[in-house]
Order: C-alpha cells, then structure tokens, then sequence
C-alpha cells in the first residue's frame, strides 16, 4: 500500500478512480507521445514508493498514558480554578486510610470543609463512614479494577463539586502497586503505611513511595506489641524517595496528630 | 487454557492495554494493524508478559486482532507507543 495515498499501486483498481486531493509531486517531463487509454491525472509517476501491499510503519511516539494524563491535567486546572487542593491517599489495604480521615474530618471539619472520593472495588461502606464522620463523599466503585484513573476523578470531581477553599481527599484503592501509575490531578501523593506491615515495604514497592510527597506512618500506638523499627522504616523510605517527608502517628490514640494537621495547613 | 474474559483481570497492565489500543484506533481508525511497538522503562511496575497477554484479549475481534506485539524493555520509566504498522 502506498504509505502517502493508501492507493495500492499500479494496477489497483482504485488507482484509477482516484478523487483524494493531495499533491502528485512529478518531477520529470512527460513526453505523452503514447496513447492514453484513460483520462486521470498521470499520478502513476508520483515519486512516492509504491511498493504493492507492503505494510507502512507509523511512528506514534506517544505516551500510553497520554489520555489520562490529559484528564488528570484538566481536573488539576479545574481544581486550581476553584481553589481546593487534592491529596491523593495510597496504600495497601488495611493501612488505616478510612480511619485517619474519619479522625481527620472530626478534628479539622468545622474549620476547613472537606470532600472525600473514596474509591473502592466494591461497597460504598467508606463513603458512609466518612458521610457519618461529617463531611461529603462520593464513592467511585472500580469493579476489579485495581486503581482510580483520572476519568474517574473527573466524574467524581464534578459530583462532589467541592467549594472554593477547600481540602479533597482521593482515598485511592487499597493497593501498592497500580494506583502509582495514575495521575489524577492532585497536589501531592501522600502514602500511608502502619507498623503492622514490614518496616522493608518502601523497597518491597519503589515506585509507590517514590511519588509519594509524605509517608504517614500510621498505628504507632501498636508499637510496644510489634517487631517493627522505625528508623529502619525511614531508611528505607528514604534509600527510594531522599525528599520525601516522614510523618509517624496514630489515627486511633491521636498521637502525632498535630504534625498531620499542620502539615496539612501547608497544602491548603 | 481457557482465556479468561478481561474483566476478570484486575492488574494495571490490562488499563495500559486498553490504552494503547483506543489511542491507536482513535489515530488509525479501522486499518489493520500488523505490528504494535511499546517501549515500557523497567522503572516502572510494569510487567510486559502481562502487557502481551491483555494485548492477546483484548485485540481480539478488533482491527488489530492477531497483530504482533514488540516490547522494548528499556532502563528507564518511558511508557510509550513507538510504533504501529498497519497493511
């Protein structure tokens, strides 16, 4: 097939009913001292290869995440546009993300107005326990999907329309690995891990805690009854991402809590 | 082995895939594609065996069902569609 026409050559049928308007380029004189038996333009000479049936090759050179990464643009401008600052909450299930929001929203809801999206791959539990925690939620359920995409961002952006000035939360699902991949227009990635997980999950899942602007470290009221050292975690947070801040606390006690809430204050 | 639907998958590489090929027929419409070329960074948690086998599922019955997928492994966290060859 002819790479500049899509015309299959000389002798294709449809060489000779050609009505596309690009330019034949001919760069040699024709005698025309033959009969022509037809009466199209002399586009059989055009010097483009016309190789029969031969495959074309078409650079792309495009990012396969292109289409979300333009979503996820848009709903950073669109949360710009309004004022509100996203955080994207990540961690393997369990970590205790629902927890310290709901605490979260306690502490900080009468000050700030906060707005959850809670991803999950099924119930809408989270979002009933954050509605009952005092702020607005929606849930975005992913199926078997393993991770929000900024699609499903921009859906749940729009449904929960957060006012001008205020904190989103994106509790992403419960998972180390995919939702790293995903843009969805946040502010900041902020990873959650506990001291009930290995104090080696930073290396275990590099790229999750490279983005990551904040590591919580989350459950340290457990401390005195699990085998896990703090310093070893930092390291090792720190070996994969040297910026990232380190944050230790306790949903549940409240320990720490204030750093939470100070940093928080930063973003907003 | 019976091929599992794709909405049995729950892995990211499934999301790429889908990706890959809507940003292909949305450029090339209905031709047929012979060749797919991805580059994926091993930076990235990416695994290619998985990219070939959601390629496998969800091409089919498509305009590139049956194309060959190429997959450059490459030292750093590129994620793109280097090239496609159509017939």
């Amino acid at each position: 097939m002819c790479a500049t026409c899509g015309c299959s050559g000389v002798g294709d049928p449809r060489s000779l009913e050609h009505d596309h308007d690009h330019e034949h380029h001919h760069d040699h004189e024709h005698p025309h001292d033959h009969d022509h038996p037809h009466d199209h333009a002399h586009h059989d000479h055009a010097d483009h290869d016309h190789a029969p049936a031969a495959a074309r090759t078409i650079s792309f050179e495009q990012a396969i995440l292109a289409k979300n990464n333009r979503l996820a643009a848009e709903n950073r401008a669109w949360l710009a546009g309004r004022g509100a600052t996203a955080l994207n909450l990540m961690s393997s299930p369990g970590a205790g993300k629902t927890t310290l929001l709901e605490r979260t929203i306690r502490d900080l809801g009468t000050k700030n107005v906060i707005a959850v999206i809670e991803g999950d791959q099924e119930t809408r539990r989270d979002a009933d326990r954050i509605r009952s925690a005092g702020a607005r939620a929606v849930q975005v359920n992913t199926g078997t999907g393993c991770h929000l995409d900024a699609q499903m961002g921009s859906g749940a952006l729009r449904e929960l329309d957060p006012p001008s000035g205020s904190l989103l939360f994106i509790e992403n699902v419960g998972n180390l690995v995919c939702p790293a991949l995903f843009d969805l227009g946040e502010g900041a990635r902020v990873v959650i891990a506990s001291v009930t997980e290995g104090e080696d999950k930073p290396l275990k899942y590099p790229h999750m805690f490279r983005s990551a602007r904040l590591v919580v470290l989350n459950k340290i009221d457990l401390l005195p009854h699990v085998a896990f050292d703090v310093d070893h975690f930092a390291a090792a947070a720190r070996e994969v991402n040297p910026e990232v801040e380190l944050l230790p606390l306790s949903a549940t006690s409240g320990a720490g809590l204030d750093r939470w809430y100070r940093w928080l204050a930063d973003r907003i | 082995m019976a091929m599992p639907r794709p909405e049995m998958m729950a892995v990211h590489e499934l999301a790429l895939t889908e990706s890959v090929i809507e940003q292909i027929k949305e450029r090339l419409g209905d031709a047929q594609v012979v060749r797919v070329r991805l580059a994926i960074g091993r930076l990235q948690a990416v695994l290619p065996d998985a990219v070939r086998f959601s390629f496998e599922v969800c091409t089919q019955g498509t305009s590139l069902d049956g194309a060959t997928l190429e997959i450059l492994e490459t030292p750093g966290s590129e994620l793109q569609i280097k090239e496609v060859e159509v017939k």
